[in-house]
Parts: C-alpha cells; structure tokens; sequence
C-alpha cells in the first residue's frame, strides 16, 4: 500500500517510481478503487508527467467508466429531483451523488454505483411511497426477515430498485442504525443541512459530511475500500477548512453534540499518520480527549491500521483485522439480544466462509 | 518459461495490453505455451496493465476435488473452476480484465479476420456460429486479428489484433478439426458452462503480427440455422449502425467519441447479414465477397 499512499500525501513522488513501483500502484489503485481517482490527480498535480503506456491506459480506461457512472447519476437525480421538488421536508443527498451535486473537488474519479438519499424520519413513509409511485420498487425476493430487519432496525429502507435505471437507491432516515449503542439524533444533521443551489436537493453541512465518513468507515461492514473512504474524509476536512475559517471548531462542537467524537478521532488520528492531515492543535487535543481507554484505542487503531493498509508480506494481518472489524460492526451496531438472534438467522457464515467477499452475509443484504 | 509462469515474471503482450502471468498449475502452463508458443516474451522488468495468477486453491480443496483460481492484482472476482479447467479459466478471466478497462477504446464483441488488408469484423451474440466461422476462415488461412473482441482506436478506426486461444464448443470440435485438421488444437474442457470446449489456437503468423492494426473493410452479421440455404444480404449503414450499438461492450461509456467511431466504421465499411446451414459455403462466400469487393 505504500506506493498508493505516498501519491495520494506527493503526487511528484510518481516522478521518481521504478517499474515495479508503477506496477504496485496499479495493483494498490484496484484493490482499493481508486484506479479513476488516480487518473485525475495524475493529471491535475502533474500534469507534465509521461506515465508508462500500461499505467496510463489502465488509469484513463478505469476514469472514463468512473465518468460515465456519473453521467448515470446525474440523469437518474434529474428524475429524482422532480420528486424531490414536490415534497415540504428536505431530500438531502449522501455521500458520492452529494460530492456530485455540490461539485467538490474530489467528486472526480470517485466510483459510485448507488444514490444515497436522507430523509426526515416522518416523511419516510410519504416519500417511499412517491419513489413507488414512480416505478422504484424492492427486490422482490427480498425475505420477510430481511424486510422487518431494515423496517424494524436499520437506519434504511431495503434497496431499492427503478427498471430503467441501473443504480440502487438507499433512503434513509438517519445516519446509523437506530438500534446502535451510540443512537444519533439526527434532527440537528437535518436542521444544518443546506440547498444546493439551482437544485431541489440538499446536502449535508461540510463538518457533518466529515461526520457522516467517519462514523460509515468505524461503525460499517463494508470495509473493502476503507483506504478510500479516509482518503475522502481528508480531502473533505482540507476542503471544508480551505472555506471557512470556523471548520474546525464547527466539527469539534458538531461532534461532541452528536456523540460522534471517537469515530472522529479514530480518523482524524488515521488520516494524520496515513496522509500527515494536521488539525489546528486546540481541536485535536479536544478530540484526542475522547479517546478510549489507551489498550482499547492501541487495539483498534492497530486493527484500523491493518486493515487500510495491508502490508503484502503479512496477508494474515489485514485478513485477521477485518474478521475482527466485521464482527465489531456489528457489536456496536445491535444489543447482544438482537445481535444473537440476527447471528441465528444468518449464520454460517464461517462455514461458507464469505464473510468478507462481497459486503457480508451477517448483514440483511 | 514454466519456471518464469511459476515466479510470477513471465511478462507477454496481447494486442495493446501487456499481462504479467504466474501459474502454479503445470498442465495449465502446459497449455498455455503450446497456445502461445510463437509470442515473444517480454522482459520481466516490463511495466504491465494486468498482474494476473491462476493458481491452485488452498486448504482442503487442494486435496479434494481441487480446483483453481483466478487472481487479478491479487483479487478473485469469480468462483473457483476445477483445477483441470484451469486454461479457459484463465482464457475467460483476463477476457473480464479487458473488457472492464480498456474504455479508451471502442469494444464489439466481434470476431475480426483480415486477409489482402481487409479486415471483415463478425458481430453476433453467443450461439450465432460466430467463432465457428471465424476459426475456418482462419484455417484457409485468414489472418486472426480476435475471436471475441473487435476492439476499434478511435483514433484512426482501425481493429487491433487480439489474438488468443479460440473456444470452440460442442457440435463446433468435430467440424472445425475435419474442416481445418491442419490448425493447432488444445485438450478437451467437458461440461464448461457453455458445455465442452476446445479452443484453436491462434496461428503463429497472427502472434507475430499482432502489433499490426488493419482497416475495416467488410462488416458481416452471421448467423448458423441449421439446414438453412446460404443468404447473403447488404444491410444499410443505420441498421448496421444500431446493431454495433447494441453488440458493443462499451458503446454507453465511450460517450460521443463512441458514436462518431461507430458512424465512421459503418461509412466506411459494407455491412451485411449472413445466414448459413453449411460452414463450407459460408467460407465460399465470404471468400467470394472479399475477391469481387474488397480493395
């Protein structure tokens, strides 16, 4: 992982890599899917850089796909944006079709392959039912445990799928599962959220956005990629402190009120050592101050560590650390009643041994 | 060469890619180079698109029922095959790895032959007799240019050569060895997902002039119905037009710089569709076509 993350912190250093650091990258960039992103910060940082012809066509073929996912996303949120429109309570986009929409920098190159939509909780069932109305309907083979789980427990409607249109749409009413040890209110995400301009949607608030990150890279099961997802949540801290002088303190003050400090120091403290972010001192002392316990916070920045950036010569480290972190996710997500019995139902998992191929058979998706 | 498959530096190129192959299955490796034996091999300091192993399964199922894997970059995007399966598997996987990259060009999915500098591309779906007619072509010596990808540069319009193996399926094995016996053959794969397989490897005049690009002459949409009597239809530009539209790979995510290569090919070339009950006719035909037509 080293030659990925020693570009993404100095894109000159590219200017120096031998063949077998070139083919390292490109080996790093898939692994992670940053193969687009690549691309594009190649381009912008340094642009008179003659890439190796395999290098280039690879990171250029992998960009324009990236393009043309986007191109689907904006046509799909034209379609969505008319309902959107009609509705008295704010549609506020989430994560990449967010970054698309506000036109953040490091939209460009970033995969996405389903719309993440929030809503306030009350307006759940109103806007399910317009998305229906309009032809969005769930996977018919959907189970009835499924189905009560993300009802009953989830913090999203089961997925959500329109047949004219290839991508998923996940709504959801708040940021974390509602049965999580750590609940989140999250009326004032909501109360913060801004218009984007010229368009019916929202966003969310530029700390929130961190916020949001940062609680989805701690607390989810899907952790392939998680180098991505840091990498977007240092790009979103430099940006958002590039515009407003009060970001800092705002995430601080945002954080505390939320009860999301820890994940943000999980984080912040990652993205300091992985990409050398530098927090003004006042704010990372306040954050570092919700730190667990100094085993607890050695253990889990050790297993974070890991797993975002797995060393080729000890697989069993990142393999052991995402075991570990996959079955945290769940710990922190549901009490030890609701957890046993969701064990019961989609167990086996060690059996069949996939726990961690493609999002999980632990989780109801 | 088996010790380079075996340390991950054999380095070869395949058209425009270049793959870096590691292997620890030998009848694969075996396969392999009588498959490419013509291709020359690359340094191994060589900087390659796609790092690729096909490698044993480990734990149990190296004893039992063992099979093999597919590994790009180290990531395994399909189930495991049995391991004597282990060559189409490969064949099939690094096919996947270039259609889900290489978007700076256009991709059909075409066989494409060339013979007298006209190169006829042969789009069709599965089952449509294309790979049959695209390996007998190549037995009266027509040269290889793909059997599956017609991959167009945008920048000037012209095919580049993809030349691999060539599977063959089922009712297709016995034909094609009685039609061309003289073309080299690889084992028999029973009961693949597209039933047995054998796959004509690509002759080694067609590897070595695999950097050589061709101009679309002749663009020919074939069609095996069993007993039928040969047809041989022109087809107007705008309907050859929409079914490359529909058979590429990548039509959607090539944008605009996609539609202009699709008109400039189907202006620049005849289109026709071709039905046939009978491979020697169709051969004839298309023979035919290239003497009265082509440049």
């Amino acid at each position: 992982m080293n030659t990925l993350i020693a570009v993404l912190r100095n894109p000159n250093c590219a200017r120096e890599f031998s063949p077998s650091q070139w083919e390292a990258l490109l080996g790093e960039g898939r692994r992670t899917r940053m193969l687009a992103r690549l691309h594009h910060l190649l381009a912008q940082k340094v642009p008179d850089l003659d890439l190796p012809v395999a290098v280039r066509d690879v990171l250029s073929g992998h960009a324009r796909y990236v393009a043309h996912m986007h191109v689907l996303v904006r046509s799909e949120l034209r379609r969505l944006g008319k309902l959107a429109a009609q509705v008295d309570y704010p549609v506020i986009l989430l994560k990449g079709a967010a970054y698309l929409m506000a036109e953040l920098p490091f939209a460009a190159g970033r995969g996405l392959s389903d719309i993440d939509v929030l809503v306030p909780r009350h307006a759940l069932q109103d806007f399910e039912q317009r998305l229906r109305d309009v032809g969005w309907e769930f996977d018919p083979n959907l189970t009835a445990y499924d189905n009560q789980y993300y009802r009953q427990w989830s913090h999203e409607l089961p997925p959500m799928r329109h047949s004219d249109c290839s991508l998923e749409l996940d709504v959801h009413h708040n940021l974390i599962q509602v049965t999580s040890r750590s609940a989140l209110d999250v009326a004032p995400v909501i109360e913060r959220s801004t218009r984007v301009a010229g368009t019916p949607f929202y966003v969310l608030a530029p700390t929130d956005r961190v916020l949001h990150s940062a609680l989805h890279l701690v607390m989810s099961d899907e952790l392939r990629g998680g180098i991505r997802d840091l990498y977007d949540i240092h790009a979103a801290c430099l940006h958002g402190a590039a515009r407003d002088a009060n970001f800092w303190p705002d995430l601080l003050a945002h954080g505390r009120t939320l009860g999301l400090l820890r994940p943000l120091y999980y984080c912040l403290s990652l993205a300091g050592d992985i990409f050398g972010l530098e927090p003004p001192d006042t704010v990372w002392r306040a954050v570092r101050a919700a730190r667990p316990a100094y085993p607890v916070d050695r253990f889990m920045s050790t297993l974070m560590r890991w797993h975002l950036v797995p060393q080729v010569d000890q697989p069993w480290r990142a393999a052991s650390a995402e075991q570990l972190l996959y079955l945290r996710s769940h710990w922190v997500r549901m009490p030890p009643g609701l957890l046993l019995r969701h064990l019961v139902r989609k167990g086996g998992w060690w059996v069949r041994g996939d726990s961690t191929a493609s999002g999980g058979a632990l989780s109801a998706r | 060469m088996s010790r380079r498959l075996r340390e991950q530096r054999l380095c070869f190129a395949t058209g425009p890619f270049k793959v870096r192959l590691g292997s620890d299955v030998d009848s694969f490796s075996a396969t392999w180079q009588r498959s490419y034996a013509s291709l020359d091999v690359l340094p191994a300091e060589e900087i390659c698109h796609f790092r690729i192993a096909v490698e044993r399964q480990r734990g149990a199922r190296r004893w039992y029922r063992p099979q093999v894997v597919f590994r790009i970059e180290g990531l395994t995007p399909f189930d495991p095959y049995p391991l004597d399966h282990a060559f189409p598997m490969f064949e099939w996987g690094l096919n996947w790895c270039i259609a889900m990259s290489a978007h700076d060009y256009l991709m059909l999915h075409s066989a494409v032959v060339e013979r007298d500098g006209c190169a006829v591309a042969l789009p069709a779906q599965p089952g449509s007799g294309k790979s049959t007619l695209c390996a007998a072509l190549v037995g009266r010596g027509w040269r290889l240019l793909s059997d599956e990808f017609g991959i167009l540069r945008h920048a000037d319009g012209s095919f580049l050569p993809l030349p691999r193996a060539a599977p063959l399926k089922n009712a297709s094995i016995p034909l094609l060895q009685n039609f061309a016996p003289h073309l080299g053959f690889g084992p028999r794969y029973a009961k693949t997902r597209k039933g047995d397989v054998v796959h004509m490897f690509p002759p080694g005049d067609s590897l070595q002039r695999q950097a050589d690009p061709a101009r679309p002459r002749f663009i020919v949409f074939p069609r095996y119905e069993p007993d039928a009597v040969l047809q041989l239809h022109a087809q107007p530009p705008e309907v050859a037009m929409t079914r490359l539209v529909n058979n590429s790979f990548n039509y959607r995510v090539s944008g605009a710089q996609g539609f202009r290569s699709l008109c400039g090919l189907v202006r620049e070339c005849e289109s026709y569709q071709l039905i046939n009950g009978d491979l020697s006719e169709a051969v004839a035909a298309l023979e035919s076509l290239l003497q009265e037509r082509g440049r």
